[in-house]
């Protein structure tokens, strides 16, 4: 078990307080720097703990002379902490009391490792640099770190010395997995706890015993590894990159594309806000089915030449792995890594990294650019945990560039203005509201069923979903359902193969887990199937040509404004049948439904406006 | 919880029924239909619960499907064995090695609640007419304890004693650091590796003097019976002096 020790530096008159898991390591640090005097508080197995009671001494100790009166006072007040944390956290956990409450020692100051330790201050400083070179920009637990390390060959035992070196420089940081916090309010109380990793206070308590005394671990990013109390939590910042400004006649870019006017200027807007200095945050608004990978292709280029790597982050692992040959052609002078859950080349680094969202997670002030595809897409969505994610991998002074076609209304509030009327272009946003092949998006049909979920389930007629279907399938067009849940999945697939019985041979259903799902795809695809059912995992990315959307309660909670709008993208993809059938089935209207509709014409209106001034010039 | 799906179907109740009474006796029904309507698992997880149906070992509780009543060959060969009897609610498949996996390696405390609850109701299942003294589990060594912060048997168990309002003791200690025995292969090479693992810690016995005690050991999966096996010699061959008898009850097998 290691022990984390928070004592005191006094140096002229002026004091403040460290943790340390090695204390001889800290002795050394500061005789060499500026000579204190140390005094020891205390020490917790649980790094949370001695992480909150430093955020507490450092504001206690900052205007006084530490004399042994103020050191005693230092010590109780540790312990009474310590104490009502553990009486908060035994009551926040219901009736029962707190087995193993927070543990704090002030006895046994001086440990018995002095002997054991036998290294010089050089060495550890020659081993530090070594390690910061190859940890550089990265954000890891425990467990992640020693698996890292292992890669490169070496005991994270033994690096315990230089890492403790770095953070006495400031050039890495120890934290807690999950931070301990006390609230006081006028009428209880209370224990904040909170993951440090992802910023949810969604976390389980349990007692655990690896530290031995209570703990938490967080349960919003536990298929990233468990962020407990007790596990540091090793944050390293990027050294500022030094900038080589690459010859003005390499070309990295290879892409012999053609944009359409419009596609040109988004393209060149992006580009002018990457070489800037003045914006922190872009965003290209940009319907569906307007090209949105190639409008990166100038902005990517100016930053690669700027001497700066780029994260692109997207919501799906099957977006990385589409996404990577064609970057990789078109940036043949680069090294572009794709990185997800079961990557390669996780742990290595390139020019143009392409990762999950949940791999952003392990990334620490690294990236002079961060392209953050889809911003309002599954994991991001209502979900503070990736916002927070992307903003730590960007570089001190770097920038952000989301890209989507349904932005949440912050962003917009924040960046395109909050105005009714929106802008086409301004500093921080660029809308681009039509597709590439210049038609309108088809605007959906509403209609309103009453109990639509008993009638499917029963099977009893339902001519406003039949017929259309019915139509589609005669005509050889593709079509989408989606319904809310899984287990509407089988209900509506049943119903429609009952009520069609013609086409029932061509129709599937697929849902997240479904074992098929990727051969399913591909069938409907390649047109074996005319019908496929499905939850909303098909709501974007997917491009099929000719096909059309119906969704089957269109009111329930899931679909929201943005889900609803990206539904309606799928339909009318290609040039020569721009429109196509979106028909939403609902008992009861609700907003979602009602702002979609009202973004899908407000957009249209735009672009036709757009047309009739004939390009709009800045 | 498992699957990602929502526990509130249309129907759940009906399903929750079925299984209750496919599971257990009348009477125990009410008892056990209230643990699975609390529980945290969907209608689809619930239809395919791999159950373990009779005919079974009346030893190990090993299916024998298509063969005659009565013990398997491997505890035949066996012979005289130290445990009594050993049962498993579930066979050990696809879905058994998503929840085991998740709440073992990932560490997802959260299943220790529907483990817990799935083991009472393995238990209503198998030894409701039978009565215990002691509920004890398999333990882990301290550092493998201290590497993964829990012991997953420990939570499940505490539950289940909670339910059947049995104290769960601490009788084990485990004194071998053992590989993984999922990487130990074979199943005399396992037996090996777990000889004398174990430590009896005779102290709860002490409030049971002279009577009959009746223990049920607890392990999240039987493979091959090693484990268990160990426990239960420690058990009974540890220099108690007063007549011991040792059943357990597993999740999976």
């Amino acid at each position: 078990m290691r022990a984390y020790l928070l004592y005191v530096k006094e140096e002229r008159g002026k004091a403040q307080s460290y943790i340390t898991p090695c204390f001889e390591v800290d002795k050394l640090f500061w005789q060499q720097s500026d000579g204190g005097t140390l005094h020891i508080l205390g020490s917790s197995t649980s790094l949370a703990i001695v992480f909150a009671l430093r955020e507490k001494i450092n504001q206690h100790v900052r205007s006084r002379r530490l004399t042994p009166e103020t050191l005693r006072q230092l010590r109780e007040l540790a312990h009474a902490s310590v104490k009502e944390a553990s009486v908060l956290y035994g009551k926040e956990d219901g009736q029962q009391e707190c087995g193993l409450p927070f543990q704090f020692t002030s006895e046994q100051a001086e440990r018995e490792q002095a002997e054991a330790f036998a290294m010089t201050a050089e060495q550890i400083r020659a081993e530090a640099e070594d390690l910061r070179s190859r940890l550089q920009g990265r954000s890891l637990l425990w467990e992640e770190l020693r698996y890292f390390l292992q890669q490169h060959a070496v005991v994270l035992e033994e690096v315990l010395p230089a890492l403790q070196w770095l953070a006495l420089a400031n050039k890495l940081e120890w934290r807690p997995g999950i931070c301990i916090g006390w609230r006081k309010g006028w009428w209880k109380h209370r224990l904040l706890l909170r993951c440090d990793r992802c910023g949810s206070s969604r976390v389980c308590k349990t007692e655990c015993h690896t530290c031995g005394q209570a703990c938490a671990f967080c349960t919003e990013c536990l298929t990233m590894g468990r962020s407990k109390c007790c596990t540091p939590y090793i944050c390293v910042p990027a050294q500022p990159s030094h900038r080589k400004a690459t010859t003005a006649g390499e070309k990295l870019l290879r892409w012999d594309g053609r944009y359409t006017p419009w596609q040109a200027i988004a393209a060149e807007r992006a580009r002018r806000f990457v070489s800037a200095d003045d914006n922190q945050a872009f965003l290209v608004w940009a319907v569906c089915g307007a090209g949105k990978t190639e409008l990166l292709f100038p902005a990517m280029e100016q930053a690669l030449s700027d001497g700066g790597q780029i994260l692109l982050a997207t919501p799906r692992k099957d977006v990385v792995l589409e996404l990577l040959p064609r970057l990789k052609r078109v940036f043949p002078g680069c090294k572009v890594i794709a990185v997800h859950g079961s990557s390669a080349e996780k742990w290595e680094e390139g020019q143009i990294v392409i990762a999950t969202t949940h791999q952003v997670l392990r990334y620490y002030r690294k990236f002079p650019l961060v392209i953050v595809d889809e911003v309002d897409a599954f994991p991001y969505h209502r979900n503070p945990m990736l916002h927070r994610a992307v903003e730590r991998a960007v570089a001190e002074g770097g920038k952000r560039l989301y890209l989507s076609a349904t932005p949440p209304a912050i962003m917009q509030r924040a960046l395109v203005g909050s105005t009714n009327r929106k802008a086409l272009v301004s500093a921080t946003h660029v809308l681009l509201p039509q597709r590439y092949h210049g038609h309108p998006l088809p605007v959906p049909t509403i209609q309103k069923i009453p109990r639509l979920d008993g009638k499917l389930r029963n099977g009893d007629p339902l001519p406003l979903l039949r017929d259309p279907v019915a139509l589609s399938l005669q005509q050889h067009r593709p079509i989408f359902v989606f319904v809310p849940y899984i287990e509407q999945v089988e209900v509506a697939l049943a119903f429609l193969q009952r009520s069609i019985p013609d086409h029932a041979r061509r129709m599937a259903g697929v849902y997240a887990a479904d074992p098929e799902r990727e051969r399913k795809v591909q069938r409907f695809r390649r047109g074996e199937y005319g019908l496929l059912v499905t939850t909303t995992i098909l709501e974007r990315g997917v491009t099929i040509p000719f096909s059309d959307v119906v969704v089957v309660g269109a009111d329930a909670p899931v679909f929201d404004e943005a889900s609803l709008v990206q539904i309606a993208g799928r339909a009318g993809r290609s040039h020569d049948s721009p429109d196509g059938l979106v028909l939403f089935l609902c008992t009861r209207w609700t907003k979602a439904q009602r702002l979609a509709l009202k973004q899908i014409r407000q957009m249209n209106r735009l672009a036709r406006q757009m047309k009739e001034v004939d390009g709009y010039v800045d | 919880m498992l699957c990602g799906r929502r526990k509130r179907a249309p129907g759940r109740e009906r399903e929750v029924a079925a299984m209750a009474n496919k599971l257990v006796a009348q009477a125990f029904f009410p008892i056990v239909y209230r643990l699975l309507e609390q529980a945290a698992i969907c209608c689809s997880c619930l239809r395919q619960f791999p159950l373990i149906d009779a005919p079974f070992c009346h030893r190990c509780g090993r299916p024998m499907a298509g063969k005659r009543e009565g013990v398997c060959g491997d505890c035949q060969r066996f012979g005289r064995d130290s445990l009594t009897q050993n049962r498993s609610l579930f066979t050990y498949n696809e879905w058994g090695k998503a929840l085991i996996s998740r709440f073992k390696y990932r560490g997802d405390e959260r299943l220790a609640q529907l483990s817990g609850c799935l083991l009472s109701v393995a238990f209503y299942r198998y030894y409701a007419d039978r009565r215990f003294q002691i509920i004890a589990n398999v333990p882990l060594h301290r550092l493998r304890l201290e590497e993964r912060g829990f012991n997953q048997t420990q939570k499940m168990t505490e539950i289940l004693g909670k339910n059947i309002k049995v104290p769960v003791l601490p009788l084990l200690d485990r004194v071998k650091s053992t590989d993984k025995l999922s990487k130990t292969q074979g199943k005399a090479a396992r037996f090996r590796s777990m000889k004398s693992a174990f430590r009896l810690n005779p102290e709860p016995f002490t409030r049971f003097q002279g009577r009959t005690v009746s223990v049920l050991l607890i392990d999240d999966i039987y493979t091959t019976g090693s484990t268990i096996r160990s426990c239960a010699d420690t058990i009974l061959y540890s220099g108690v002096v007063f007549p011991v008898e040792v059943c357990s009850l597993t999740l999976f097998r």
